[in-house]
C-alpha cells in the first residue's frame, strides 16, 4: 500500500540528484516520455546524501546536487507532492499538466541554484 | 522443480519489461521504479535496478517472490529494505536484463551463487558481451557505458 505523503510548505528546500555534468545528462525533464514527472528530495541534503539514496553508493567527483523551494516551482506551475516509499521517506514527485515540453523544462532549469559538486565540497574522487 | 522465471521483451522499460508486466508494489523510486514487484501471468516477482540508476546504460535483476517473501518487506523502511531484497538475489536463478536509454535491450538467465553482487553483475556483462555480433554492434556502447560504471566505486 502506498505510503501517505504530508503537506509541503512553500518555504521548504528541495534537492535534486545530478550524477553528470549537466550538458551529458538533461535533468530538466522526465527521462522518457511514458514517465509524468521527476524525483527529489525533501530537504537540502549533500551530494553524498543524494548519491546514496539514488545509488547506495559512495560519490564522486560526477555527483552533484541543486537545490530550489517548493513554492518556487509550485509558481511555475509544477505540481510537487511528497510521495514516501518504503525506501526513501523524504521522495518527493513534481509533476507539470499537460505536457513538460522544452519551454516547460527551461522554466524547471531556471528555477534551481547553481549545482554543488561532491568534488567541490570535499575534494571528490 | 524450477522456479518460474519473467518473461521479459525487448525494447520495454526495464520496470514494465512485458506488455503484460505490471508493477504492482513499488519500495524505491527515483524518476521512475528502482525496486518493487511485477506481476506477470499471476505470477509476481521482485525487481530491482542494480547498477546504473541514473545512467544511460543500467542493469535490472528479477526473481519469482513468494507471499512471505513480501511480508518480510512490508514493515521495513530505509536501506533495510533494500538489504532484503539483495537478500532475496542471493543463491537463486536470476532473469537479468541490460537497458539503454530506459528500454531492455538484452535479457539472461544467470544463476546467482552467494558472491558478491558485483560479481554477478560482472557475469552478466560477460554473457551480455557474448551476444551475436549483429545484434552486439547495437548494444556496444551501452555495455561500455555499464563496464565503465562497473568499474566506479563501490558501496
Amino acid at each position: 500500500m502506498p505510503l501517505s505523503g504530508r503537506t509541503l510548505r512553500t518555504d521548504e528546500w528541495l534537492s535534486q540528484y545530478l550524477s553528470h555534468p549537466l550538458e551529458e545528462m538533461d535533468r530538466s525533464r522526465p527521462r522518457a516520455s511514458d514517465l509524468d514527472g521527476l524525483s527529489l528530495q525533501l530537504g537540502l541534503i549533500s551530494p553524498k546524501q543524494a548519491c546514496w539514496t539514488v545509488r547506495r553508493r559512495a560519490p564522486t567527483s560526477r555527483d552533484g546536487v541543486r537545490y530550489v523551494r517548493v513554492g518556487t516551482l509550485q509558481g511555475l506551475g509544477f505540481t510537487v507532492l511528497h510521495t514516501p516509499n518504503p525506501r526513501n521517506e523524504f521522495h518527493v514527485s513534481v509533476t507539470y499538466f499537460p505536457v513538460w515540453d522544452d519551454e516547460v523544462a527551461a522554466r524547471f532549469e531556471g528555477a534551481f541554484m547553481k549545482p554543488v559538486w561532491h568534488a567541490d565540497e570535499e575534494g571528490g574522487v | 522443480m524450477s522456479e518460474s522465471q519473467i518473461r521479459i521483451d525487448v525494447g520495454t522499460p526495464p520496470w514494465a519489461p512485458a506488455a503484460d508486466a505490471r508493477v504492482v508494489e513499488e519500495y524505491d523510486r527515483h524518476d521512475f521504479p528502482l525496486s518493487g514487484v511485477l506481476e506477470q501471468g499471476g505470477i509476481r516477482y521482485l525487481f530491482k535496478c542494480l547498477l546504473g540508476q541514473m545512467d544511460r546504460a543500467s542493469i535490472w535483476a528479477y526473481v519469482p517472490i513468494t507471499a512471505d517473501e513480501e511480508r518480510a518487506i512490508e514493515d521495513l523502511r530505509g536501506d533495510a529494505v533494500l538489504d532484503a531484497i539483495d537478500h532475496l538475489l542471493t543463491n537463486r536463478m536470476l532473469t537479468m536484463a541490460g537497458a539503454g536509454d530506459l528500454h531492455v535491450f538484452f535479457a539472461a538467465r544467470i544463476d546467482a551463487g552467494i558472491e558478491d553482487q558485483q560479481q554477478v553483475i560482472g557475469r552478466f556483462l560477460k554473457r551480455w558481451d557474448a551476444y551475436t555480433d549483429e545484434q552486439r554492434s547495437a548494444v556496444t556502447s551501452a555495455s561500455a557505458s555499464a563496464t565503465q560504471v562497473l568499474a566506479g566505486p563501490r558501496c
